[in-house]
C-alpha cells in the first residue's frame, strides 16, 4: 500500500434517503421537495439566507464530513486544502426562476445578493469561504458522472502537489417543476474528506477505505474501456474465481448497455440501477459502499450522451476501528 | 411634510435592515457602519435598496446608498425621500 | 516530466471563426463594440453582448461552439481516428447550453443538465477517453487546459482535446446587470472609466499531446509547450477578488514553478483583465508583485478588449493567444487606450504597432467568481 494513496477519513451526507452513510436507502425515488432538510439544525439560524438549497446541502454535508474526519483542517494550511464538486442540477431551479423574473418583471427585480449563484461554481465557492479552501476549487458538471469524476480529478491534483488534502462531493437540487425530468430530480449532498494514508496514520485517524475512478466515453472506445476496466479489476485484487460485485447506474441507453456488456465480458456482472437526474445517486452508492465494511466492489455510471465513470470502492474488510493502536475517534 | 412620512418608523427600518444583513435588530445600532461593522458589501447594499424601495415606496439611487452607511443615515435618507413624496 | 505540446488549435469568437481569422483581427486591433442581444426576453438596462458566429446543428449553442473549435483543432493537428480512440476531452463552460434552459422552453426537451458540452465534443470527434465538463465560471477554460496537462503528465492520456466554450445566457447577463457589473460602452480593461465587463460568446479548443506521442505519429508542428499551471482559490467572497491579491499571486508563482521558468523568462502576459473596476487593479498589483519593476515594460496583451469577456472560454482563448504570440514571436498591438489608461493599473499595453516578443515564455491568467484562479505558463519552441 502506497503511503501517498488517498484514503477516505470523513463522510458527510444530507439526503432525503438518510444522513447515516451506512444506512442510506438508495432504492426507489426520494422526495423532491425541501421538507427533509433542517437548515437551522445543520447550519445554524443565520448566515445562509441567500444560499440556494444545493449550496446549503453542500455546506451541511461538508461540515459533517470534516467533523466525521475528526476536524483535521486545523492541521492543514489553507493553501493545502483542495475541493472538487460534481453537480448537474444544483442551480437549475434557481436559473429557471431568475429567467422567469427577467423575462417578466425584468432583471432589476432579481435579488442582488442571490445573483452570484447564477454561476454554478459559487456553490463550492461558498464552502471554500467557510472552510478556508485556498489550494484550489473545481466544479465539474459532466452529466451524471461528475460526482465520481471529483475523485479522479481530486486525486490527480493532490498527486500533482496542488494540495495535501481533498474534499470531494456531489450536490443536487430538484429540477424546475415544469421540467419533463422533474420526477427524476435528486436532492441532497454527499462529501468525502480524503488525505494521504500516511497523514491519516500520523494523526491516528481510521480510514473508511479508498476509492479510485476511471472515465471513458462510449460507444466509441473499445480499447480504452477495456484497459481502464481491466486495470481497476486487477487492482481490486479479487482472488481468481471470485466475482467483483458491481452496481451500474444508467438508463437503458446505448452507452449503459455497452458498459454492462464490457463488464460482463470481464467477469463482472453488474446490478443495473435506474438513475436520477444528476450526479448524486452514483456518489451516494459509493459513499454507502465505503461506510459498510466488506469486499471491494465497483460503482459504475453511464450517461445517455456516452460519458462513463467507474469507481473501485475498497472499504475496510471489517468494521472500524480495527486496530488497537487507533485512538478513539 | 405629508402623511406618509410618519410611516417611517426607526425600529421598523432597523428590523428590515437586520433582515437583509441576517443580524439581530439589536446588532444594527444607530451608528454601526453597514460595511465596516456589520459585514455588508456592495451586493447587500443593492439588496437593501430593493427591499427599502419596496417597503417605503421610494426611489433610492446607488449614490444615496453610498452615503447612507448606517441606520441613522438611512433613516434620514428614507425620511427625506418619503417627505419629498 | 512529460512535455505537453499544443499541436492543434481551433477558435471562434466575435472576431470570427478560425484561428487565422482571430490572429488577423488581433493584429488589426479594431476597436470593437458590443451589440444589443437579439433577445426580446432580455429585460435589463444593458443587454449587451459580443456575439460569435455559431453554426447550426444539433445540440445547444455552447456545444456547437465547442464542436466547431474542436473540429478545427483536430484538423489542424492532423490527428486520425486511431489517435482519437484514446483521446480524452476536457471542456470548460460556465453556463453550458443556456439556450435549452431559458425561455421559450421546449416541453419536449430531454436533457437533464445544460452541461453536455464535453460529451458533445467527444461524440462528434469519436474521442474515447473521458469527457469532463469543468464549470469554474470565468476560469473554466483555463482549468480545463491545466487539468489536461496533468492528465498527460500522469500518463492517463497521450492526447487531450481541451478548452472552453461559452454561449449567450440571458440569466447570466441579467445577473451581471443586477450586480452592476456591465460597462455601458464596451469591454475596456485597464481603462480609467471602465465600469464593469461585457460578456462575449466564444470557444477555443487546443490539441494537447505528449511530446512522445507527437513524435511517434510525426506531428507536423506545434505552437508551444503548455509548460505548467498554478491553481488557487480566494475563499474570500463570491464575486469580489481578495483585495490583497495573495491567491492570484500564488497561482502565478506556482505556474512559473510548475513550468520551471523564472519570472524573467516571461515575455508577454495575457491577463484576465475584464474591465471590472477592482479586478483590474488587483491583477495589476499582483503582476507587480510577481514581475517587480519589470512590470512597466513587460508587454501585456489585453484580449478581452477585442472579444469581450468570454467567461468559460476566456482562459482557453487567452492560452491560445499566448501560444500564437510565442509561435509568431510577436505581440499584437493592443486596442488603443492612450492617456485613458488607469493610473492604478500601471501595466504595459503596447499599442499602434506589433512588438517583437522577447523571452521564451508567456503567461495567461483566468480568474473567476468563487475566487477560482488559474495561471498557465507556455514555452515557445527552441529557436
Amino acid at each position: 500500500m502506497n503511503p501517498d494513496d488517498l484514503v477516505v477519513t470523513g463522510i458527510g451526507v444530507v439526503s432525503p434517503r438518510g444522513c447515516d452513510p451506512a444506512a442510506l436507502d438508495l432504492d426507489g425515488t426520494a422526495p423532491a421537495d425541501d421538507s427533509w432538510f433542517d437548515a437551522t439544525a445543520e447550519l445554524g439560524a443565520r448566515g445562509y439566507k441567500y444560499v440556494p438549497p444545493a449550496g446549503r446541502y453542500l455546506l451541511a454535508a461538508t461540515r459533517r464530513a470534516v467533523a466525521d474526519a475528526g476536524d483535521p483542517l486545523a492541521g492543514v494550511p489553507e493553501g493545502e486544502r483542495g475541493m472538487a464538486l460534481g453537480t448537474n442540477s444544483g442551480i437549475a431551479a434557481l436559473i429557471d426562476a431568475m429567467d422567469a423574473t427577467i423575462t417578466d418583471a425584468g432583471a432589476e427585480r432579481l435579488s442582488p445578493a442571490t445573483a452570484p449563484y447564477f454561476s454554478i461554481n459559487t456553490l463550492a465557492g461558498r464552502v471554500a469561504m467557510d472552510h478556508g479552501v485556498k489550494g484550489w476549487n473545481l466544479t465539474l458538471t459532466s452529466p451524471r458522472t461528475a460526482g465520481m469524476e471529483t475523485l479522479l480529478a481530486g486525486a490527480r491534483a493532490v498527486a500533482a502537489g496542488r494540495s495535501a488534502v481533498l474534499l470531494a462531493g456531489s450536490t443536487e437540487a430538484p429540477l424546475p417543476v415544469h421540467h419533463p425530468g422533474h420526477a427524476l430530480s435528486e436532492a441532497g449532498a454527499a462529501v468525502l474528506f480524503l488525505e494521504p494514508r500516511a497523514a491519516a496514520a500520523a494523526r491516528g485517524a481510521t480510514p473508511y477505505g479508498t476509492c479510485r475512478t476511471a472515465t471513458f466515453f462510449l460507444t466509441t472506445a473499445e480499447r480504452t474501456v477495456h484497459e481502464a476496466l481491466a486495470r481497476l479489476v486487477e487492482d481490486a485484487g479479487a482472488p481468481d474465481g471470485t466475482t467483483l460485485p458491481a452496481r451500474l447506474i444508467c438508463d437503458p441507453c446505448p452507452a449503459g448497455t455497452a458498459l454492462a456488456g464490457h463488464l460482463r465480458r470481464l467477469g463482472v456482472p453488474a446490478d443495473i440501477v435506474p438513475p436520477g437526474a444528476g450526479t448524486l445517486l452514483p456518489f451516494l452508492h459509493l459513499t454507502r459502499g465505503l461506510a459498510r465494511p466488506g469486499p471491494p466492489h465497483l460503482v459504475a455510471a453511464a450517461s445517455s450522451d456516452g460519458a462513463c465513470a467507474l469507481t473501485l470502492v475498497q472499504p475496510l474488510p471489517t468494521p472500524r476501528p480495527r486496530a488497537s493502536e487507533q485512538e478513539p475517534r | 411634510m405629508n402623511a406618509e412620512s410618519t410611516t417611517v418608523d426607526l425600529e421598523q427600518l432597523r428590523a428590515a435592515i437586520a433582515e437583509v444583513l441576517e443580524l439581530d435588530p439589536a446588532e444594527v445600532t444607530d451608528d454601526a457602519h453597514f460595511v465596516r461593522d456589520l459585514g455588508g458589501d456592495s451586493l447587500l447594499a443593492l439588496e437593501m435598496q430593493i427591499v427599502l424601495e419596496t417597503q417605503y415606496g421610494v426611489r433610492l439611487t446607488e449614490d444615496d446608498l453610498g452615503e447612507a452607511t448606517s441606520l441613522r443615515g438611512m433613516y434620514e435618507l428614507v425620511l427625506k425621500k418619503t417627505a419629498a413624496g | 516530466m512529460t512535455q505537453v505540446l499544443i499541436t492543434g488549435a481551433g477558435a471562434v469568437s466575435c472576431l470570427g471563426a478560425g484561428v487565422e481569422a482571430m490572429w488577423q483581427a488581433l493584429c488589426a486591433a479594431p476597436g470593437s463594440r458590443p451589440l444589443r442581444a437579439a433577445d426580446p426576453g432580455a429585460r435589463m438596462p444593458l443587454p449587451l453582448v459580443y456575439r460569435a458566429p455559431v453554426g447550426t446543428g444539433p445540440g445547444g449553442r455552447a456545444s456547437r461552439l465547442a464542436v466547431m473549435a474542436a473540429r478545427e483543432a483536430v484538423g489542424d493537428a492532423g490527428l486520425d481516428d486511431t489517435d482519437h480512440a484514446r483521446s480524452a476531452v476536457v471542456i470548460g463552460t460556465g453556463g453550458g447550453n443556456a439556450d435549452h434552459w431559458e425561455r421559450p422552453l421546449d416541453p419536449g426537451r430531454t436533457d437533464t443538465t445544460p452541461f453536455p458540452v464535453a460529451s458533445a465534443v467527444a461524440a462528434a470527434l469519436g474521442a474515447g477517453g473521458g469527457a469532463t465538463c469543468v464549470s469554474n465560471a470565468c476560469s473554466a477554460g483555463g482549468f480545463a487546459l491545466a487539468i489536461a496537462v496533468d492528465m498527460i503528465r500522469s500518463g492517463e492520456a497521450d492526447v487531450v482535446l481541451a478548452g472552453g466554450a461559452e454561449a449567450y445566457s440571458r440569466v447570466g447577463l441579467g445577473c451581471f446587470n443586477r450586480m452592476r457589473a456591465v460597462d455601458p460602452h464596451a469591454c475596456r480593461p485597464f481603462h480609467r472609466d471602465r465600469a464593469g465587463t461585457i460578456l462575449g460568446e466564444g470557444a477555443a479548443v487546443l490539441v494537447l499531446e505528449s511530446a512522445g506521442h507527437a513524435r511517434r505519429r510525426g506531428a507536423a508542428r506545434h505552437y508551444a509547450t503548455l509548460a505548467g499551471s498554478g491553481w488557487s482559490c480566494d475563499a474570500h467572497h463570491l464575486t469580489a477578488p481578495g483585495p490583497d491579491g495573495a491567491q492570484i499571486r500564488r497561482a502565478m508563482t506556482a505556474a512559473l514553478t510548475d513550468a520551471g521558468a523564472p519570472a524573467d523568462a516571461v515575455g508577454c502576459v495575457v491577463p484576465h483583465g475584464t474591465g471590472t473596476r477592482l479586478n483590474d487593479v488587483v491583477e495589476s498589483e499582483a503582476l507587480g508583485a510577481v514581475f517587480g519593476e519589470r512590470l512597466a515594460r513587460l508587454p501585456l496583451y489585453s484580449l478581452k478588449a477585442l472579444t469581450g469577456h468570454t467567461a468559460g472560454a476566456a482562459g482557453a482563448l487567452g492560452v491560445l493567444t499566448a501560444a500564437l504570440i510565442l509561435d509568431r514571436r510577436t505581440v499584437p498591438p493592443n486596442v488603443p487606450l492612450g492617456a485613458e489608461q488607469d493610473a492604478q493599473c500601471p501595466v504595459s499595453l503596447p499599442q499602434e504597432v506589433p512588438v517583437p516578443l522577447v523571452g521564451r515564455h508567456a503567461m495567461a491568467n483566468a480568474f473567476a467568481f468563487g475566487g477560482n484562479n488559474v495561471s498557465l505558463v507556455l514555452e515557445g519552441r527552441t529557436p
